[in-house]
């Protein structure tokens, strides 16, 4: 399995892994966005053939008051691939983008309520914890589970170090 | 009072304008409506204010009533650029970007300098890749607007799109030289080089000028334009793969090294970080070609083994070593590699190891480890040799390998008693079933695949992979009706599946639908599932109109860049090539046999297809009928108004049937994949199935050679060449002296500079296709060699041990049709049932 930097040639495959896995997906133009807004941040899986199994898309959100921080709007990963551990390597493949260009300091999420498969995925192996309920975040009117993960391990000590000082300035 | 043109409004009203204007820029348009009609109340003849309301009813849906009052606007004011503006954004949107281009020049004639319009026309002129136009127009806006740093990365980005490499540098470079330095501080984290200020869009135009150096062979600029900014970069993982990618086209192998292992410190699962980074420690083992000497492969694997004991847990690492290992090095490694993710449960360890099938020695090898692992560990729940006991579990999967293999191998009743066995064991582990259906489609027993996969999909509901590969499977199995059903588990109460699969541009399915509905023999509704598809591609094409402006605002050049270039090639990718294919070589059937003709020839036998048979016939009266009554409608691919068209009025496709351009209509998949797909073969062999059929000697001839560059030897193109030359042969006389000229100097070289006889009788079949091929070629050149032919179609296919379910079915058709021998073609099918005994196909 090849973990690398997602390019707009793969956007069409994500999107087509996107749609056999998860039930919320997204247009072309969607993918679009985030790989000519973000081009550091996506990555994605492909087996020996060369076709995407699974990939993490994802954004920084530009709030101009909030401290920088990352958004994965999806992560997926076929089932026929999964047990390879590719949802962590690609997790942290992103958030470490996110650091290295953008100084992240945490990544968000949302999860459905219903799906404890992922919050188990999420919470269990990926490191987030739940930051807070989202009432009728989704479209059909159910719940999400707002999650964070902080990002401080893939800083340098050095800038690490200063950003806290700043911090308590 | 009159007024045609806003810049002689009062001051307050003009700014009412501008408010419209903006509200239309902010797609309110009920909120524009609103004000242009308090506006056009006050000055009734006011050209600029009804053009302007034009264009927002136009994007309100009412096209035909916008473009009467934007023609009828600029009778007045014929003189107003915003008429003239405001016409070339209507015809843009629809897609008449001639009209436009005209529209928008008038516009400029009148308002030479005007931004608004110069940048739109830059955004169409990029749209249609009119390059020497947009970099005259990315001229004016330069000139006007020295001060903005879009209007030189623009110009850079026009010059780079033709080509000028050193221009569009040193477009760059004169901004940058112009420009106040990005951040005081150019200073970086000591140990690790991160940069202390981060500026995104410096940083992302930095290396879009590395990429321009480096495109215009410029290497060593382009490595000192990276040292240089070093401390400017954000984007730390670029920097460093361009840096070393560099370093190496310029042979610094030591420091690109360097580079790449620390790139593959940072991810060791990337494949590129470690092919490269083998080709800098060793470029001669790398470039050996396969089969590697002992001492090149003992290196390599060395090389491999030093990192994975720094890496242990590097899949890729693992994995590739098995391509070049060889004998008992690639026994043991192959042999560690099962074992390890037989234990941890790897549901797709097959698909992983399966492209090393190609080497029969290999093969050799898993056909003696698999099956020793099942019967060692169904003995004594031990790998062989070993004593140390393993779960139950760790059995169930070496089955599931066992079976993959078995199926690989066309071992099929094997196969399906190993998973059988697993789900006696287990029955909630779902890969069992799906490998079960898996096992089943290879069998070409779709209805039972499809069975198969149910039950799978009936243990997991929530899961969505389940979902579809269930639909995927009822659509093999021709239950169109029942996938839609399955694909609404993941809708909405009210979504209608077709529709909103469509919206999410799920091409899967759409082909999936397509090929269920032709092996129906409904062409029509095929042929409408492969426009969705055609369709889908316009508007991800279309997709590509904000990011023109959007890029070069946020500055991510280089990613841009990608955008122009797959946009161009767009329709290269496989799932167009799919929908394609399919949808030509139905038009090709159509064009042989007029409407359900065609259909019925894609059916069978079984009692199922005759009765679809004469429902067809049924149909066709009743077509032929009403085409009588009624002159036929155009097909609706045009569809001009483009007002709210909730009901379809051509449900069944009939329109596509009726049509007397097949041979037109059929281009509108023929051209994207001679721009797109050259690289297949299909290509160009259909490209010439549709020129032979139109009579294009010239383009027959440039796909004939099209295709012979890819493969040679393909046996359709075999039979293509063979079909070229008679017809040349039969109507050369006809053709003009120049066509003449080019074909004579061509024909001979696609022969060999043999005679077709020749040529055919030269030609070495290795599979059963091939045989089949240039036995059909035989019959062209000798009609009386027909039963030699037959004979040696039958003889090939009693020895084809390894010939698909496709072809078996090819070459019975062609037996059947071609040569006329109904008794020949039984015997085939008798072949066929022996080698796929569970195949629905012969039963």
């Amino acid at each position: 399995m090849n973990v690398r930097r997602a390019t707009i040639d793969d956007l069409q495959n994500m999107q087509h892994c996107n749609l056999m896995c998860l039930p919320e997906n997204y247009q072309m133009k969607y993918y679009l966005y985030h790989a000519l807004s973000w081009p550091q941040l996506s990555y994605v899986a492909e087996d020996e053939d060369g076709k995407i199994v699974g990939y993490v898309l994802a954004k920084m959100e530009e709030e101009p008051n909030d401290e920088p921080h990352g958004h994965i709007t999806s992560l997926a990963v076929l089932r026929s691939h999964r047990r390879l551990g590719l949802a962590r390597t690609l997790m942290n493949q992103a958030c470490q983008s996110m650091v290295e260009t953008f100084r992240a300091h945490y990544v968000s999420l949302h999860v459905r309520k219903s799906n404890r498969a992922a919050l188990h995925l999420y919470r269990d192996t990926l490191q987030f914890s739940v930051s807070e309920i989202e009432s009728k975040y989704y479209a059909d009117g159910e719940d999400a589970y707002a999650m964070k993960r902080m990002l401080n391990e893939f800083f340098p000590k050095e800038l690490l170090q200063e950003l806290k000082t700043n911090k308590t300035d | 009072m009159n007024f045609t043109k806003t810049e002689s409004l009062p001051a307050a009203d003009q700014k009412r304008f501008n408010m419209i204007v903006n509200a239309y820029e902010r797609k309110l348009y009920k909120k524009g409506l609103k004000w242009v009609d308090q506006l056009i109340k006050k000055y009734h003849d006011y050209a600029d204010a009804i053009s302007m309301r034009g264009l927002i009813i136009h994007c309100m849906g009412k096209k035909e009533e916008g473009y009467t009052a934007a023609k009828g606007a600029l009778k007045i004011g014929l003189s107003s650029h915003i008429c003239w503006h405001v016409l070339g954004l209507m015809h843009r949107s629809d897609k008449n970007y001639v009209e436009a281009m005209k529209c928008y020049k008038m516009a400029l004639r009148l308002s030479p300098e005007n931004q608004q319009i110069l940048r739109d026309l830059c955004l169409l002129q990029t749209h249609i890749r009119d390059l020497d136009g947009l970099k005259a127009t990315r001229h004016i806006i330069l000139a006007s607007k020295p001060s903005q740093r879009v209007s030189w990365v623009g110009l850079a980005i026009a010059y780079h799109l033709l080509g000028k490499h050193d221009v569009a540098v040193q477009t760059l470079q004169a901004y940058e030289d112009n420009d106040k330095p990005a951040s005081t501080d150019v200073t970086t984290y000591d140990r690790d080089g991160w940069p202390k200020a981060l500026d995104f869009e410096k940083s992302e135009m930095l290396m879009y000028k590395v990429q321009l150096l480096e495109e215009g062979g410029r290497i060593p600029e382009a490595i000192a334009c990276l040292d240089k900014n070093k401390a400017l970069i954000s984007d730390l993982r670029a920097w460093k793969e361009q840096r070393g990618a560099l370093l190496l086209k310029q042979g610094n192998r030591a420091e690109a090294e360097d580079i790449f292992r620390g790139l593959f410190d940072e991810n060791p699962n990337n494949r590129n970080y470690l092919t490269t980074l083998e080709s800098c420690v060793d470029p001669a083992g790398v470039q050996t070609g396969a089969p590697l000497d002992e001492s090149t492969e003992l290196r390599r694997l060395a090389f491999y083994d030093e990192l994975a004991a720094k890496y242990p847990r590097s899949n890729i690492l693992q994995r590739l070593q098995l391509n070049f290992a060889t004998g008992d090095r690639f026994q043991s490694r192959v042999d560690a590699y099962l074992q390890r993710r037989i234990r941890k449960g790897v549901p797709t360890l097959f698909t992983d190891i399966r492209s090393l099938y190609a080497d029969p020695a290999k093969v050799a090898v898993f056909d003696k480890l698999i099956p020793a692992y099942v019967a060692s560990l169904t003995a004594s729940q031990t790998f062989p040799g070993s004593s140390a006991k393993e779960t139950s579990d760790v059995v169930l999967w070496a089955k599931f390998l066992a079976a993959m293999h078995d199926d690989k191998l066309g071992r099929t009743e094997s196969a399906l008693k190993h998973l059988e066995d697993g789900i006696a064991h287990t029955p909630t582990l779902i890969e069992l079933y799906t490998a079960k259906g898996r096992v089943l489609k290879h069998a070409g027993d779709y209805p039972a695949a499809a069975l198969a996969l149910e039950t799978a999909r009936d243990l997991d509901t929530a899961d969505r992979y389940l979902n579809g590969k269930c639909a995927k499977y009822q659509l093999r199995a021709g239950r169109i009706t029942d996938a839609s059903a399955t694909v609404k588990f993941f809708l909405k109460e009210n979504e209608e599946p077709v529709e909103k699969l469509a919206e999410m541009q799920c091409m899967w399915f759409e082909t999936e639908r397509g090929k269920a509905f032709a092996q129906q023999g409904d062409i029509g509704r095929a042929l409408k599932q492969f426009y969705l598809v055609d369709k889908q591609y316009n508007d991800i094409h279309e997709d590509q109109f904000d990011f023109h402006s959007y890029c070069l605002r946020k500055m991510t050049l280089r990613s841009y860049i990608k955008l122009i270039r797959y946009e161009d090639t767009v329709r290269g990718h496989k799932f167009f090539f799919r929908a394609a294919t399919e949808a030509i070589r139905l038009y090709l059937a159509l064009h042989d046999k007029p409407l359900n003709a065609a259909a019925e020839a894609v059916l069978g036998d079984s009692a199922e297809d005759k009765e679809r048979k004469k429902a067809l016939s049924k149909q066709r009266r009743a077509q032929q009928k009403a085409q009588a009554a009624a002159p036929t409608e155009k097909p609706a691919s045009k569809d001009a108004s483009g007002k709210d068209k909730k009901e379809d009025k051509d449900a069944d496709g009939a329109s596509y049937l009726q049509s007397t351009t097949l041979l037109e209509d059929v281009m509108t998949f023929v051209r994207p994949l001679q721009q797109h797909a050259t690289q297949h073969i299909e290509t160009h062999l259909l490209a010439f199935e549709v020129y032979f059929r139109k009579n294009k000697p010239l383009l027959m001839l440039q796909s004939l050679k099209r295709a012979q560059r890819i493969d040679a030897n393909n046996a359709d193109l075999h039979k293509a060449i063979v079909q070229f030359a008679l017809r040349v042969a039969a109507n050369g006389a006809t053709y003009q002296p120049t066509v003449s000229t080019v074909i004579n100097q061509a024909l001979p070289e696609l022969l060999n500079k043999q005679t077709p006889k020749q040529f055919v009788e030269a030609y070495k079949p290795a599979t059963l296709l091939q045989v089949l091929r240039n036995a059909e070629a035989r019959l062209l050149v000798d009609p009386a060699s027909k039963s030699q032919a037959i004979k040696l179609v039958v003889d090939a296919a009693s020895k084809a041990s390894d010939a698909t379910i496709e072809t078996f079915s090819t070459v019975q058709n062609a037996l059947a049709t071609t040569f006329g021998d109904k008794a020949s073609a039984t015997v085939v099918a008798d072949l066929a049932r022996k080698q796929y005994p569970r195949a629905t196909l012969w039963k």
